[in-house]
């Protein structure tokens, strides 16, 4: 009841505001505080609960917590108090006011109830979130905000032109499932698809993410991509083109983390193939698969920013992420690597592991739904993810060779953010029950038959069994993989300077041309006021005499009075 | 001794014994294998759900697929030097803790 009336989005929203100004001890606390108060009142949201409230002859719904929106509330509000632990030896007020207000806006949307509340939080979303990437500091991190901020902005565009039509169309502003057809669904649709890093305007993700600060990511990996899903499963439910969509961006991000040789990219590609997991769940659109796919969202944030709090702590304690130059931490980054292995083996859904009762379902509902090419390729993908999240990235990190860097353990509160969550991996994985209790609709699936286990194991021990095999040639290559980004950046770059530099032409050839012919007015003006010319046309030259004669004539006269 | 140190032992005397990890993960393998094979199948919904070891072929041959795909894209079409787009993009960040060998 409490909740309803303090929004939680909107207490963490102001509550962001102290960050900027505390310092040291009282910001810690403060930083610890605000979350856990936030997850109380996420705690206290019955289901059911609404707030309307008319505004300018609009009627808003600011907060509407139903089976769907508190599986995201629950998990966004868990991960704030669980990455403010990571970021508690931050020192930049502006970073932890940035995570703060984007966590506001990624929960201020999931529990919004009409479009335009939504909107409003979407676009609040994209300009905090950009902050942790500029906190960087760096070139490479300005450049990608940038990007980053252009291709949001085109989906905030497109989602207000979409609600608009919308709006016109039915009259209504309830976020509710879309009918199909119709401008105002594929604008819509659109728009949820670039935050949720759909192809082809997916390469925002993996280009900003890595360039963010090393906290940063382990708040952005959470918020964007989710509330794009919960949106889809909300607005899209049954959509057959996010079937394949999703499909195709659980091997398009598999097939690219191999390519890239930065952790915290590869990290980043496989959050888009765990997404599409959840995108192919939501168009599947059964009991089954949106459950699934809210539980999946729910696990893969936790397992997520596990896995980017342990590549970050590698970065913060060596300065180094490629995996070209990494090898043989083990040894002095003991337990990151102990934790970062618990992340990996929850997103290889490897049995005793949250991802192994989540992901499972969305599989599963493929294969009840009798769709035989998505339950393989799906499995395809689990294939990659394990290959390169759980052995590659480990193996080139943290064993291998020895690279000859010698860190220390990351920071205390670093591990202990990383112990809680790998804590909730596994307890998810043993006890899925009261995962299974949140979610929208009464689940009737147990992961822990001995079918399920037989085959998971099988894939999993086979995949290992190549891995190891080829383990010479997997090694990280210190290239770049040209992404879609590229079309963007390369062409697009030059189209735009193209066209800048033409402008420029055009502009500077008017100007030079106007600048030529004024002066030749101007020399030809000379050219007639030197010459005497004017007197030698007849007009002029009898009105010069004449007035030579009406002067002296006035000279006599004067001298005769 | 603390508990990273503590950490740090275990994981060396673990991988001291890799060979005998390896031969433990071998008959694990096979174990998988038999089972499957007498275990009779639970799912008849698709046509390679009757077939013994199908997902451990499959599993083992997408594996083999999945690293031809990523070798042939690489090298094929999408590898670039690494400061391709130019040389702020490729720069390292400072360490906040340890150091580097020398050698």
């Amino acid at each position: 009841m409490l909740a309803e009336w303090l929004h939680p989005a909107l207490v963490l929203a102001f509550g962001a505001l102290p960050l900027a100004v505390l310092q040291g001890r009282a910001r810690q606390v403060w930083q610890l505080a605000l979350p856990l108060l936030v997850l109380l009142l996420v705690a206290g949201l019955e289901d059911g609960a609404r707030v309307t409230l008319e505004l300018a002859g609009l009627e808003l719904v600011p907060l509407r917590a139903d089976g769907l929106s508190l599986v995201f509330a629950w998990i966004f509000a868990l991960i704030l108090v669980i990455g403010n632990i990571f970021a508690l030896q931050v020192d930049d007020g502006a970073q932890h006011v940035a995570a703060t207000l984007y966590a506001a806006s990624g929960l201020g949307a999931v529990l919004a109830g009409d479009l335009i509340t939504l909107y409003v939080f979407w676009e609040v979303m994209m300009i905090a979130s950009v902050w942790l990437i500029w906190r960087r500091r760096r070139q490479a991190a300005y450049n990608a905000g940038f990007r980053y901020l252009i291709v949001h902005a085109l989906g905030g565009m497109l989602l207000l032109v979409g609600i608009i039509a919308h709006w016109q169309g039915t009259g209504s502003l309830a976020f509710d499932a879309f009918t199909a057809g119709g401008a105002a669904f594929w604008l819509i649709l659109a728009a949820f698809l670039i935050n949720a890093a759909a192809p082809p305007l997916h390469a925002w993700l993996p280009d900003a993410y890595p360039e963010a600060t090393v906290t940063g990511t382990v708040f952005l990996s959470a918020f964007t991509t989710k509330t794009a899903v919960y949106v889809l499963a909300r607005g899209f439910p049954g959509t057959e083109l996010l079937v394949w969509l999703g499909v195709f961006m659980t091997l398009y991000g598999v097939t690219y983390a191999f390519l890239v040789n930065d952790i915290r990219r590869l990290l980043s590609y496989h959050i888009m193939s765990q997404v599409g997991y959840m995108v192919a769940g939501v168009g599947l659109g059964s009991a089954l698969a949106i459950s699934g796919t809210a539980a999946h969202a729910f696990t893969h944030i936790l397992y997520k920013a596990l896995l980017l709090m342990g590549a970050g702590a590698v970065l913060q304690m060596t300065g180094r992420s490629k995996l070209t130059e990494l090898g043989g931490l083990y040894r002095y980054m003991p337990v990151t690597f102990l934790l970062y292995m618990v992340g990996g083996l929850s997103i290889s859904a490897f049995p005793l592991f949250s991802g192994f009762v989540s992901k499972t379902m969305i599989i599963e509902a493929a294969a009840v739904d009798g769709r035989g090419v998505v339950f393989l390729l799906m499995t395809l993908a689990g294939v990659g993810t394990f290959m390169s999240t759980t052995l590659k990235l480990p193996w080139y990190t943290f064993l291998g060779h020895d690279s000859g860097l010698r860190p220390t353990e990351a920071p205390l509160n670093m591990r202990l953010a990383m112990g809680i969550a790998a804590l909730l991996c596994f307890l998810i994985g043993i006890m899925p029950g009261w995962l299974y209790a949140i979610l929208p609709y009464p689940v009737d699936y147990n992961a822990y038959t001995a079918s399920h286990l037989l085959k998971e194991m099988q894939l999993l021990l086979f995949t290992g069994l190549a891995f190891f095999l080829l383990l010479g040639v997997l090694g990280g290559k210190d290239k770049l993989s040209l992404d879609l980004d590229w079309f963007y950046r390369v062409p697009g770059w030059r189209a735009l300077a193209g066209i800048r530099n033409g402008l420029a032409a055009i502009d500077g050839g008017a100007r030079a041309a106007f600048m030529r012919r004024f002066h030749a007015a101007e020399a030809w003006a000379t050219h007639l006021r030197l010459s005497d010319w004017p007197l030698r046309s007849w007009p002029i030259g009898s009105m010069a005499i004449w007035t030579a004669v009406v002067l002296a004539l006035l000279l006599l006269a004067g001298l005769g009075g | 001794m603390n508990a990273v140190n503590i950490t740090a032992k275990w994981l060396e005397a673990l991988v001291k014994r890799g060979r005998l990890l390896r031969w433990l993960m071998l008959g694990l393998m096979a174990a998988v294998i038999v089972i499957d094979i007498l275990k009779p199948a639970k799912y008849s919904r698709f046509p390679w759900d009757g077939i013994p070891a199908f997902t451990a072929l499959y599993a083992f041959a997408g594996a083999l697929v999945l690293i031809g795909l990523y070798k042939a894209i690489g090298y094929g079409l999408v590898y670039r030097r690494a400061d391709y787009y130019g040389a702020a993009d490729d720069d390292n960040d400072n360490a906040s803790g340890g150091s580097q060998d020398a050698g």
